[in-house]
């Protein structure tokens, strides 16, 4: 991972690490742009990101080279993952993964499964 | 997805003035498309209107170097580094036109109580503090600004430095003409003796816009015309002396090793500035007007005191971007 990467990665994103989770993932499996960003990510979050957050967070991980612009002809500009976006999410993806795992175990010891 | 209605895209266009410009030319486009085809699916919506503003606000943040996400990101500390400018330069205006009044009068007479003594000597050492840490970070970065607007005339650093310079002659001309003034000599100290070298005098004069006497024309309209016309131009003197060294930290790529001469000086003047709005709140606290109401604080004391709180936050979160990115330098 370069070093912009190292700090742009997701912890440093505050209040926007959601949203910018949200965005890299969508991101994941090709360039999307903005509406196609808000749709696909209700689609597999059930969360519709508001304009003003979107383009907040993107402008950020724009800003960090974790996405990056594609040209295009008409106003909707397509961004795409990089590959530091690509590593800060994994990594990002695995610590999740980490709390998710560790809290389901813990949940099944004690309360059983659902 | 279809192509959204006239009408969307009006309401659209409006919501984006709220954005900066430089934030508008980048991004301008793709959001409005984005904002248009959310009004049309979604037409009565106050939340997207919050959130809109929420996020130009934001922009406008990052845009002086106070938040993340920047449309440059290449010059955030700069930015930052320039909006600390700017939050010193009103705190100390504040700062320095209460302290002068309130130094000038215990040269005529003591306080009567201890506190008031105590919230002196606390504000008298928090802006010497202040004052050393900013010579610090000032006299190098000029230095460097003054070699590159001669050797780099391509950064066009010569009419913000001239600015600077020529706003900062007339502050300080002013300031020496007008130091026995007193405001008319309508004011009950203006007999007093301003102490050694006058440095008290000449501090007052230099701030002598931050006054009470603006909400009192009949007062203000006895004074001589010269000082009241000196109550207008030196506050815009010290604009354009602001804006003239913003816009040069701005352009100017630090040497290397200033960045900690800066940073630590940066931080030790926000300390200062901490330690000012604690004697402060002591001298308020206190209340005690003193012989001849000479410590006696006003409105216009509170209302400098939470000034000074307001830009002591921001010097402190412009601070922390400079020291977060660590980008002084030329990337």
């Amino acid at each position: 991972m370069s070093k912009r990467a190292k700090s742009g990665e997701l912890g440093g994103f505050g209040r926007y690490a959601g949203p910018a989770t949200l965005i890299l993932s969508s991101l994941a499996d090709g360039p999307k742009h903005g509406y196609a960003l808000t749709k696909d990510i209700e689609g597999f979050a059930g969360v519709r990101l508001a304009p003003g957050t979107l383009y907040e967070a993107l402008v950020r991980l724009d800003g960090q080279g974790l996405v990056q612009a594609l040209e295009s002809d008409d106003r909707r500009r397509p961004y795409q993952l990089t590959e530091a976006g690509a590593a800060a999410l994994r990594s990002h993806l695995s610590a999740q993964r980490r709390v998710a795992d560790v809290g389901l175990r813990r949940l099944a010891g004690s309360w059983g499964t659902a | 997805m279809s192509d959204p209605s006239p009408i969307a895209l009006r309401r659209a266009e409006r919501l984006l003035r709220w954005y900066p410009r430089e934030w508008r030319a980048r991004y301008g486009d793709e959001f409005v498309e984005l904002l248009a085809a959310d009004i049309a699916e979604r037409p009565e919506r106050w939340s997207r209107t919050v959130d809109v503003a929420g996020g130009s606000v934001m922009a406008h943040l990052a845009g002086i170097g106070l938040s993340g996400g920047t449309v440059d990101g290449s010059d955030r500390s700069r930015r930052s580094l320039a909006t600390f400018e700017c939050a010193v330069v009103v705190f100390m205006a504040f700062a320095l036109s209460m302290w002068s009044q309130l130094d000038i009068a215990r040269r005529s007479s003591d306080p009567t109580t201890s506190d008031t003594r105590r919230a002196i000597i606390v504000m008298t050492l928090a802006l010497a503090v202040c004052v050393a840490a900013t010579v610090i970070a000032t006299v190098p970065v000029a230095w460097t600004a003054a070699l590159k607007s001669v050797r780099r005339p391509e950064l066009g650093l010569r009419r913000p430095v001239g600015l600077f310079l020529f706003a900062t002659t007339v502050l300080l001309a002013g300031a020496v003409m007008f130091r026995h003034g007193w405001a008319g000599g309508a004011h009950p100290w203006s007999h007093a003796s301003t102490g050694p070298g006058g440095a008290a005098g000449v501090l007052w004069a230099s701030t002598v816009a931050v006054s009470a006497y603006w909400v009192h024309p009949s007062m203000l309209f006895k004074f001589p015309i010269s000082e009241i016309a000196w109550m207008i131009v030196s506050p815009l003197a010290v604009v354009a002396a602001t804006s003239g060294a913003a816009r040069t930290l701005r352009r100017v790529d630090l040497p290397t090793e200033l960045v900690p001469f800066v940073s630590v000086a940066s931080r030790t003047a926000v300390a200062g500035f901490g330690l000012f709005v604690v004697g402060t709140l002591m001298w308020l606290v206190d209340g005690s007007p003193g012989p001849g109401e000479t410590f006696q604080a006003g409105t216009v004391d509170v209302i400098g005191l939470a000034v000074m709180c307001v830009t002591l936050a921001v010097a402190a979160q412009a601070v922390s971007r400079t020291s977060l990115h660590r980008s002084l330098t030329a990337p």
